[in-house]
């Protein structure tokens, strides 16, 4: 048997005394996935998402982008050894980042459709209701006004119309 | 220092691209841009994990997934903090995470008497005698580190770009903690035993 064999070998032991059972998390972080990183046997549909812990995600982003150091970058990386599928998770996203693929337009509009335009608030209806109110009652006076001069206006058309010239005589004495 | 693998694209980092105080109260057009900039991201770290496992075809959702999660508070990204980690990065987790439960809820679950028995077989092992090391006997740094090539089964070039250091720290980091595996087990006589071997 070889050294690296050898080596293999204990480590083998080493990684079965050990288990895979993840290491607790410090006080105040909630496990990635707590809950649902389960037997695969067990997993399913009603498993929780592993998006539920977005504070550990953060935690080993920040790993992955090398700003972790002394206990923070320990307790990820005692974390990353006890825990396959967090490193698996670790492992795939380093290989992953900052390499875009070209995605669907349509995908870009599904997403987009996520946040609705902002919606106008109570405040905003009840000025947009009286200016409608004002504008109607201004527009139903000008309406009157304007029907008057029009009156007027077809009263003396007519007349000119008609041929018919104003008597002044007549109007002195009538007044 | 944890990671640091970063590829350089040449496009100009994703927070500089968005206004993440706008974005995070909920301005609509800050939205639109995050999601034209964002979605490549995100698209290609959910179909890098899907794709080998024959369900390229479901990145959509599962990105459209994500994306929802993003927003699912009042404040679009309200779980984001710009001083812990890039937001690219961040959202590459995201997507990562999202797309491996994915692939965990749809593993088909045939009933047992309908798997031929030569998928329910077991290659026989050898029982393994247990070995305990002592917590702290290594540090997080070292145990990473057999764990990546021990169980990962990585070459140390690739164990060195995962951690962002040099493959001749590894191999340092790997040689003390042998050093400290062996002499702690020097007192045990079946481990002392194997580990007197890998010396060569």
């Amino acid at each position: 048997m070889t050294g690296s064999e050898h080596d293999n070998e204990l480590w083998r032991r080493f990684a079965d005394a050990q288990g895979s059972a993840p290491k607790p998390l410090p006080p105040g972080r909630g496990r990635a996935g707590e809950g649902n990183r389960t037997d695969d046997a067990t997993a399913s549909l009603s498993a929780p998402s592993p998006l539920a812990g977005e504070e550990d995600l953060l935690l080993l982003a920040a790993w992955i982008d090398g700003r972790l150091e002394g206990a923070e970058r320990e307790t990820v990386e005692a974390r990353l050894s006890g825990d396959p599928e967090l490193l698996d998770l670790a492992v795939s996203a380093s290989r992953a980042k900052g390499l875009p693929a070209p995605w669907p337009k349509r995908a870009e509009a599904r997403a987009a459709a996520l946040i609705a335009p902002s919606r106008p608030g109570w405040r905003f209806l009840a000025a947009a209701a009286a200016a409608v109110a004002m504008v109607s009652l201004g527009g139903f006076e000008m309406g009157r006004a304007g029907s008057q001069w029009v009156s007027e206006e077809s009263e003396t058309d007519l007349a000119a119309e008609l041929g018919l010239v104003p008597d002044n005589d007549l109007m002195e004495t009538l007044l | 220092m944890g990671a640091a693998n970063a590829r350089q694209t040449g496009a100009p980092p994703l927070e500089r691209a968005v206004d993440l105080a706008r974005l995070k109260s909920g301005d609509k057009a800050e939205w639109d841009r995050f999601v034209r900039r964002s979605g490549p991201v995100i698209y290609a770290a959910v179909l890098r994990r899907l794709a080998p496992a024959g369900a390229a075809a479901e990145a959509e959702d599962v990105a459209q997934e994500v994306f929802a999660r993003l927003c699912r508070r009042d404040r679009p990204l309200a779980g984001y903090d710009p001083e812990r980690a890039s937001l690219s990065t961040f959202l590459t987790v995201l997507a990562t995470s999202a797309a491996i439960d994915h692939l965990r809820r749809k593993r088909p679950t045939d009933p047992i008497d309908q798997i031929p028995e030569h998928r329910l077989s077991v290659p026989a092992a050898e029982p393994r005698e247990r070995v305990k090391i002592p917590d702290g006997l290594l540090t997080a740094r070292q145990m990473l580190i057999l764990t990546l090539l021990y169980d990962r089964e990585m070459e140390v070039a690739e164990a060195a770009s995962f951690l962002g250091v040099d493959p001749q720290t590894i191999r340092s980091t790997h040689h003390k903690a042998m050093l400290r595996l062996r002499a702690h087990f020097q007192g045990d006589g079946n481990a002392a035993a194997l580990v007197s071997h890998s010396d060569g």
